[in-house]
């Protein structure tokens, strides 16, 4: 999976549209909030990977999310 | 196991809610919690109220008597006072005999498989012959209201379950967990609930799967056996993760709190008792049933209809 593609599902679990997220977009711009964070808790685990509350609630960028999601 | 449930009569919206919270729309509400609406206890009612009302109209629906009770139990973390136990006020406002064991334990999420498994054991042991199971909650008294998070989520209700010598030869092996390492996660200090959701998330989804497998193991089961999975309903997105994590069949696992939100541990037998009047119990089906939530606790058991 190519990082784009990996940045489109976070935008489809995110309930954004294919193509508006880059990994330097904060999160704050795009409604980030607890629901997003299951959202991506849920897509990592599918991944194989564990995203502690801590951890997420440090979350800035997209970025952030793509690194430990995945 | 005859069941009855009561809301209470104070429904909250998620339109309500949306024009509290307005970054959030109804819409999203319901699609990520499955809720629609929710019911929330008036300021001078109580669980014990609601308790009551869910036993009486278990009464009244089945036409029992309150002296064919022998044994009382009841799950609530929204006790009446510190002391004396509810219980014992239930007893009183109930009618039920004087001469009978009566018990209070204050699980949430989990409490209706550990009161199961208590009521199994005391018919069991012959202490009992007529147990009747009540949970109850007002977890909203908790909750602050610019708590959106878990204001979304919970409602309040109470269920009434009658358990006799026959159901009690239907209810399965057990599988049991605890870990007070995780009580920070999700509790009520200062009469304010904090709910740390990505780790009671995490936790959910860890325990969900060790726990199914164990007691499938312990019933001497697998997968293909059972007919209906009735899980906690804490939530619809938690559920549905659960669901697809565990390549579970979306036809054979129960989710609605449309209606009701996650009333902790009255969630599962209203889920019985919905399916019930649904027509999508059967004789002879063998269901799962799974709580996990506060504590942290989780539990799990398999009955057969």
């Amino acid at each position: 999976m190519t990082e784009q593609e990996k940045i489109d599902r976070i935008a489809d679990v995110l309930d954004q549209d294919t193509g508006t997220l880059t990994a330097d977009m904060p999160l704050e711009t795009i409604g980030w909030d607890s629901m997003c964070m299951l959202s991506v808790i849920a897509l990592a685990k599918t991944n194989g990977k564990t995203i502690t509350g801590t951890q997420i609630r440090a979350f800035k960028t997209v970025g952030d999310v793509l690194q430990a999601a995945f | 196991m005859k069941i009855a449930y009561v809301l209470p009569r104070k429904i909250l919206t998620n339109d309500e809610l949306a024009h509290i919270y307005t970054d959030w729309t109804a819409d999203k509400i319901l699609a990520k919690t499955g809720i629609a609406s929710r019911h929330i206890a008036d300021d001078g009612e109580t669980a014990l109220d609601l308790a009551e009302r869910a036993v009486k109209g278990l009464f009244d629906a089945d036409g029992i008597a309150p002296n064919a009770i022998d044994f009382l139990m009841l799950c609530t973390q929204s006790a009446e006072y510190r002391l004396p136990s509810s219980v014992c006020l239930l007893q009183q406002r109930l009618g039920v005999p004087t001469n009978i064991g009566a018990v209070s334990f204050d699980h949430g999420c989990s409490g209706y498989i550990y009161g199961l498994s208590l009521a199994k054991g005391l018919i069991a042991g012959g202490m009992a012959k007529n147990i009747l199971f009540v949970t109850a909650e007002t977890y909203t008294k908790y909750i602050a209201s610019e708590d959106k998070s878990t204001r979304t989520i919970f409602g309040d209700g109470a269920a009434a379950t009658l358990i006799n010598e026959e159901d009690a030869g239907r209810i399965g092996a057990f599988s049991f967990g605890t870990d007070g390492a995780g009580a920070e996660k999700l509790i009520v200090r200062d009469n304010k609930l904090f709910m740390d959701g990505p780790e009671i998330f995490n936790f959910t989804l860890d325990v969900v799967p060790k726990t199914m497998e164990d007691v499938l193991t312990k019933n001497g089961l697998t997968s293909d056996d059972i007919d209906l999975y009735v899980f906690h309903q804490a939530n619809k997105f938690m559920l549905d993760t659960i669901r697809k994590v565990n390549g579970l069949p979306r036809d054979k696992f129960y989710v609605n709190l449309e209606n009701t939100g996650n009333t902790v541990s009255s969630t599962i037998p209203i889920a019985l008792k919905q399916l019930d009047e649904a027509g999508r119990l059967k004789a002879g089906m063998k269901v799962m049933l799974m709580g996990f939530g506060v504590g942290l606790s989780w539990g799990a058991t398999v009955i057969t209809l």
